[in-house]
């Protein structure tokens, strides 16, 4: 199952079986039929390297970090520490002080409106987010601007699903102290102009927060080159365990906030008249983290530099670009999220069929899909649709597969219609 | 492997696929007394719920939004077995279709044509699809006359 893929002028080839070896649970069976995943967009699969990390760890080396000075701990920290220089790395992040575990994009961004818009934010000031934001990119805004009197702006989109710069723009004012988007929309699969938005929101004196939770399995990140001011990204959806994330944020104003939790890890020296905060990152991280999770990240990051992003992104668009031409084929189907730059998710909706009732037949053919808002809500107003179909790819999908979705399409014609 | 597997055939049964055809039929009547909405985040299910009460009994019952087949089959039968049926009647039936679809328990005679629900049993995540109508009236009817809306949100 090597699949040819040209990149640019270059041929290259992906060796999707060898990938594909390395995931256990893609050999397991479901309603009988092998099991074709295409809910990356939800939570990816983990590949054996990942999993062996976690095992390894709580075989060997399981202590609480940053505490006891026996072995075990020191070890535990030290494994703890190497998978934050990894995600460092990954990220091309400046410094390990601006690379901060969070339980995952839904806490790294609670975190920065929690403690950023506490301190910054006032009556009149304003908040600009999109209308293709996942609820945990547009709550956490919605809920700081009804504590401080913030008000929230929200950027709108074609009928593509792409924003619209001209008003991304208009809204943005000397008012605008904050600006939220997503560098891939989870429910459109749309790639947005980062460097272009960070570049125009800086232009207005604001700071930039990036939700990177649809970008990381899939491209190249460097937060120096997009200049944003934070990046979130969770683990799970990049082939690592569910409950680790990554805040990045710019070291001068990770400094300026104030901690976002008290309690162990984040502080120098408590008495009850003072207490005096951790250095970065520690100040926020307070408690104990889920060190295993941050191993496991580590190793997925070891992973994804291993296989090569580039790699991944020519190959996965190859993918986009057989499925996107099969599924438009089906009769009745109608794709939302059409843009020109676009990655890894077929959103879609299909006539006289539900896509509650299409998520269960498809199931019943081994196709895992998601369907519903998918977290959106606002956009599938939008859209006017009450939900999508969404199947979205990782690199270890193949087009044997996409073919077993259409095929799978055509039994939900045959069962509603 | 043309067949579907047996138990997707049990749950898109034609009688279910027959019952759902007929949802947009089941508009909201001419005088309504009570409203309430019902929602399945988790899929998407919008219910939209009008009731015409003559005091303890149901007039007449009618609805509105866009849900699944399963849920637009057991919101046509809810509609038609409930006709003319009392508050309590309601609650009740509500209880023991519930019953049967969590755990077989026996169907009384007015509710027979429900029965051809029954495949959602082996599908967790669609027994709310089926509940949703039900749940919305329950909700609706509840004995707190200035009950007016709710928003439910079904869990799985
Ligand atoms: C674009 C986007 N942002 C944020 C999130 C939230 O991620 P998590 O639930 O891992 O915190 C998701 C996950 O669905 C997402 O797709």
């Amino acid at each position: 199952m090597t699949q040819a893929v040209a990149t640019n002028d270059r041929a290259t080839t992906f060796d999707v079986a060898a990938v594909r070896a390395d995931f256990p649970i893609l050999a397991r069976n479901v309603h009988k039929k092998p099991l074709v995943y295409l809910d990356n967009a939800a939570s990816s699969q983990k590949p054996r390297q990942v999993i062996e990390a976690v095992d390894q760890y709580y075989r060997r080396h399981n202590a609480n970090v940053h505490r006891g000075l026996h072995t075990l701990s020191d070890e535990a920290t030290a494994a703890y520490e190497a998978a934050r220089e990894k995600v460092r790395g990954f990220i091309n992040a400046a410094e390990i002080a601006e690379v901060i575990f969070t339980k995952g994009t839904t806490e790294a961004i609670n975190l920065v409106a929690a403690s950023y818009g506490r301190a910054h934010l006032s009556a009149g000031d304003e908040v600009l987010i999109t209308y293709m934001e996942h609820h945990s990119n547009i709550v956490p805004w919605q809920m700081i601007c009804e504590q401080t009197g913030a008000v929230l702006r929200v950027c709108p989109i074609n009928e593509r699903g792409e924003l619209l710069l001209d008003a991304f723009e208009k809204l943005l004012s000397d008012k605008t102290r904050v600006v939220a988007f997503n560098h891939i929309s989870n429910a459109l699969g749309t790639v947005n102009p980062v460097k272009k938005m960070v570049k125009m929101a800086h232009a207005v004196g604001a700071v930039t927060v990036v939700d990177g939770a649809q970008a990381v399995p899939h491209q190249r990140i460097d937060v120096r080159d997009l200049d944003c001011d934070f990046y979130a990204f969770s683990g799970h959806k990049m082939f690592a365990p569910t409950g680790i994330g990554i805040l990045y944020g710019k070291r001068y104003l990770l400094e300026q906030m104030p901690p976002y939790q008290g309690g162990g890890d984040m502080i120098k020296t408590v008495s009850f008249e003072k207490t005096v905060y951790n250095e970065l990152p520690s100040k926020f991280e307070a408690g104990t983290p889920i060190i295993a999770g941050a191993v496991g990240l580590g190793a997925a990051v070891d992973y994804l530099e291993r296989v090569g992003l580039d790699a991944v992104s020519a190959y996965e668009h190859s993918l986009l670009e057989y499925g996107d031409q099969r599924l438009k084929s089906v009769p009745g189907l109608r794709m939302i999220g059409d843009a020109v730059d676009k990655t890894s998710v077929f959103s879609f909706v299909m006539e006289g069929a539900h896509p509650h009732d299409i998520g269960t037949i498809l199931s019943h053919t081994g196709v895992a899909v998601r369907t519903g808002h998918h977290c959106t809500e606002p956009l599938m107003k939008f859209f006017k649709v009450p939900g999508t179909v969404r199947a979205s790819l990782a690199f270890y999908n193949t087009r044997e597969e996409i073919d077993q979705l259409v095929d799978g399409l055509a039994k939900v014609r045959e069962m509603l219609l | 492997m043309n067949a579907a597997a047996p138990d997707l055939q049990d749950l898109y049964r034609r009688t279910i696929k027959g019952q759902a055809a007929l949802f947009s039929q089941r508009r909201p009547p001419a005088i309504v007394t009570h409203r309430c909405e019902g929602s399945n985040p988790n899929c998407g299910d919008h219910l939209a719920l009008a009731l015409h009460l003559e005091d303890v009994a149901i007039a007449a019952l009618g609805f509105e939004g866009e849900s699944c087949l399963i849920c637009r089959a057991s919101a046509v039968m809810m509609a038609d077995t409930l006709a003319g049926a009392t508050v309590a009647q309601a609650h009740e039936f509500s209880r023991r279709l519930d019953a049967f679809l969590h755990d077989g328990q026996p169907l009384p005679g007015p509710l027979a044509t429900t029965r051809c629900l029954e495949g959602v049993r082996a599908y967790p995540s669609r027994l709310s699809c089926a509940l949703l109508p039900w749940q919305t009236l329950t909700r609706c009817i509840q004995p707190d006359p200035t009950y007016a809306t709710t928003h439910l949100e079904a869990k799985p």
